[in-house]
């Protein structure tokens, strides 16, 4: 059921976003040649001092505005849409819909969070393209030869001996603790607007208004809750850091990820549990 | 077909008079097969359940018959369909007598009056 | 099999400082028909909402087919809202495979042989259509299943005769005679026909319930009657 679920909320979603990926996309292909184009650049050069070379001018100022504008226009859009798909979706009159199919309250908010941070790293990669692109052929050249460098740069460092294999494990246990820490970042970060909106929704009259109030209010308890952890913790931290088990730079690098990891996890938890248990308690659709 | 309710009746009674009538009217023969009380509920925009009782009503004044295989049908006992229609028409005409004498008229002067009604119609 | 489909015990639902059903008791068999009648705001549309899980009772225990309401009881219920709930973006296709795929007790060519009566397109985008085939195709999909318990909201509400007989006749045509169909309405007179019993609701109590034939049989009034008495003074 939670497939299926993702399966309807992704065709949704994808609908809402590929025009603006696409109109990205193309205008990063457009200046980019624009820029690098050895035909714009005689042309220009040739027309120097000509009415025609201000146009030319003009012409391509007004395509970097416009695509500056898209590139902002995907980050508020990524926003939008992740907002919008829960509290249109759910909260007004599609709730009918889904919140009488054979499924889990904690199903719904999950399907949907799920697409939303696919569509989060999608605009991500989007975005990079974008701006890679700007740079023209090139850089599609150099992301090609990406995977070989890396790979060659690593086979030299272990070659030369900068690269133990203790290293090796140690940068990918990193990696893996980064991208769970991104993860759960992301996911944090969704189910930080619904709970907001889960909380506002129990707002007879001004529910979008009371969902920012809330998440305004979430906000602070979560900024309160860290740094009273913070003093809390950094005295038995500073003992832990200092005794000699954890003198090792790269062990306690380790430690803090892993720390900051356990945190995520329990304010995405609470997120999630605020979100299910009130909408599952007191859906108050209109 | 054409179905009337009325308020005051209950809606089964007055759906197995209409029945009754269909049967003994011609509009459904002798023998012929019905269809399902689910489709005449819908014709008549009834529940079910109360189209079945109306159909149950049916049966036991042996209109209709229930065929294991074949679903309902009219009966073939075309006496009974003559006896039913034979009583229904006493009852009609038993209304027509008491409202023509609540309104005064004699037996003959009542013949009088159907007589000419029916040389009318058949002229006109 | 329990003879009973839904049975509410001492069920009550706030909002805020308003009462909108207060200690409601009431148990209601399977083959049945019944209307939930009551003027706007007697609590009609919180009563179906409780029954399908989209509200939760703020006291007092709710039971569907032996189970309290959530994803099992659902998968057992049709409901039909007393508003359109589809997304903007779907086509008919869209909302079908939807409940193709979310509803085991869904018939697909059910739905496609009603719709093509009306002359509706699978491939139809449901935003352009007019507001009444809108309400049919709503109507139509819920129909095509074969739940056990059909909650319907206002089906007939402001919509014209024509619609109205499409509607009481694809209710009676679908149903299963095990099982129950809920309509609540506050047009009496047009629905009495279909019904077997009927539940009057007054500011959020059970003030009277009838089986339609005793009430006329024994008293010798329709229930549209009934009910004009009951609130002739509101």
């Amino acid at each position: 059921m939670t497939f299926k679920l993702i399966k309807y909320e992704w065709k949704a979603m994808i609908r809402a976003m590929l025009p603006i990926y696409a109109a990205t996309l193309a205008l990063a292909v457009v200046n980019g040649l624009a820029i690098n184009n050895e035909f714009f650049t005689r042309a220009e050069s040739m027309l120097q001092g000509t009415f025609l070379e201000s146009l030319i001018a003009i012409f391509q100022a007004m395509l970097l505005v416009v695509y500056i504008c898209l590139l902002a226009g995907l980050c508020i859009m990524t926003f939008i849409v992740t907002v919008q798909r829960f509290y249109k979706g759910l909260l007004r009159d599609e709730g009918y819909l889904m919140f009488t199919l054979p499924v889990s309250v904690s199903q719904l908010t999950f399907s949907r969070a799920f697409v939303a941070v696919i569509i989060m790293f999608l605009s991500g990669v989007v975005g990079f393209f974008a701006i890679g692109l700007l740079a023209g052929m090139d850089f599609l050249r150099a992301l090609i030869m990406l995977p070989a460098e890396i790979a060659s740069a690593i086979s030299r460092a272990v070659a030369s001996g900068e690269l133990s294999p203790g290293l090796a494990v140690h940068a990918g246990l990193y990696t893996i603790e980064l991208i769970v820490m991104f993860l759960l970042g992301c996911f944090e970060g969704v189910y930080g607007f619904y709970a907001a909106m889960a909380l506002g929704q129990l707002s007879r009259n001004h529910k979008v208004a009371m969902s920012v109030v809330w998440y305004i209010v979430l906000g602070i308890v979560e900024t309160t809750l860290m740094w009273s952890l913070i003093f809390i913790m950094s005295g038995p931290a500073v003992i832990v850091f200092s005794s000699s088990i954890l003198d090792n730079a790269i062990i306690s690098l380790h430690v803090f990820l892993i720390v900051m990891n356990i945190i995520t996890l329990l304010l995405l938890a609470a997120k999630v549990l605020i979100t299910n248990v009130v909408l599952s308690r007191r859906l108050n659709l209109e | 077909m054409e179905w009337k309710i009325d308020d005051r009746y209950p809606i089964w009674s007055q759906l197995s008079e209409q029945l009754a009538a269909f049967i003994t009217g011609g509009q459904f023969e002798a023998g012929q097969r019905l269809p399902s009380v689910r489709e005449f509920a819908a014709d008549a925009g009834v529940n079910p359940n109360t189209m079945q009782r109306a159909m149950a009503e049916l049966e036991s004044l042996g209109l209709v018959v229930t065929n294991r295989t074949a679903g309902r049908a009219v009966t073939e006992d075309r006496d009974r369909i003559d006896q039913i229609r034979r009583t229904q028409v006493k009852k009609e005409v038993d209304i027509f007598l008491e409202r023509m004498e609540a309104l005064g008229f004699t037996r003959d002067e009542i013949m009088g009056v159907l007589r000419e009604a029916i040389t009318e119609e058949e002229d006109g | 099999m329990d003879k009973e489909i839904m049975r509410f015990d001492k069920v009550t639902k706030r909002f805020g400082s308003k009462t909108a059903l207060n200690d409601i008791d009431i148990s209601i068999e399977r083959g049945r028909i019944v209307g939930l009648l009551g003027p706007n705001g007697s609590g009609k549309t919180t009563f179906i909402k409780l029954a399908n899980g989209l509200l939760h009772p703020d006291s007092g225990t709710i039971h569907i087919d032996d189970r309290l309401p959530g994803p099992e009881t659902r998968a057992v219920v049709s409901y039909l809202p007393d508003r359109m709930y589809f997304a903007d973006w779907m086509k008919v296709k869209d909302l079908a495979g939807m409940f193709e795929d979310f509803y085991s007790d869904f018939s697909r060519q059910k739905a496609r042989d009603m719709m093509d009566k009306l002359g509706i397109d699978e491939k139809d985008r449901i935003k352009n259509m007019s507001k009444g085939t809108k309400e049919k195709l709503q109507l139509i999909l819920v129909m095509s299943r074969e739940a056990k318990l059909y909650l319907l909201d206002e089906p007939i509400g402001g919509v014209d005769p024509a619609a109205r007989d499409f509607i009481l006749k694809t209710i009676i045509t679908n149903y299963s005679p095990e099982s129950t169909v809920i309509i609540s309405t506050h047009l009496i007179a047009d629905v009495e026909k279909v019904l077997d019993e009927v539940v009057l609701l007054k500011e959020g109590q059970i003030i009277r319930r009838e089986n339609v034939d005793r009430l006329r049989e024994e008293e010798g009034r329709s229930v549209d009657q009934l009910f004009r008495e009951m609130f002739a003074q509101g």
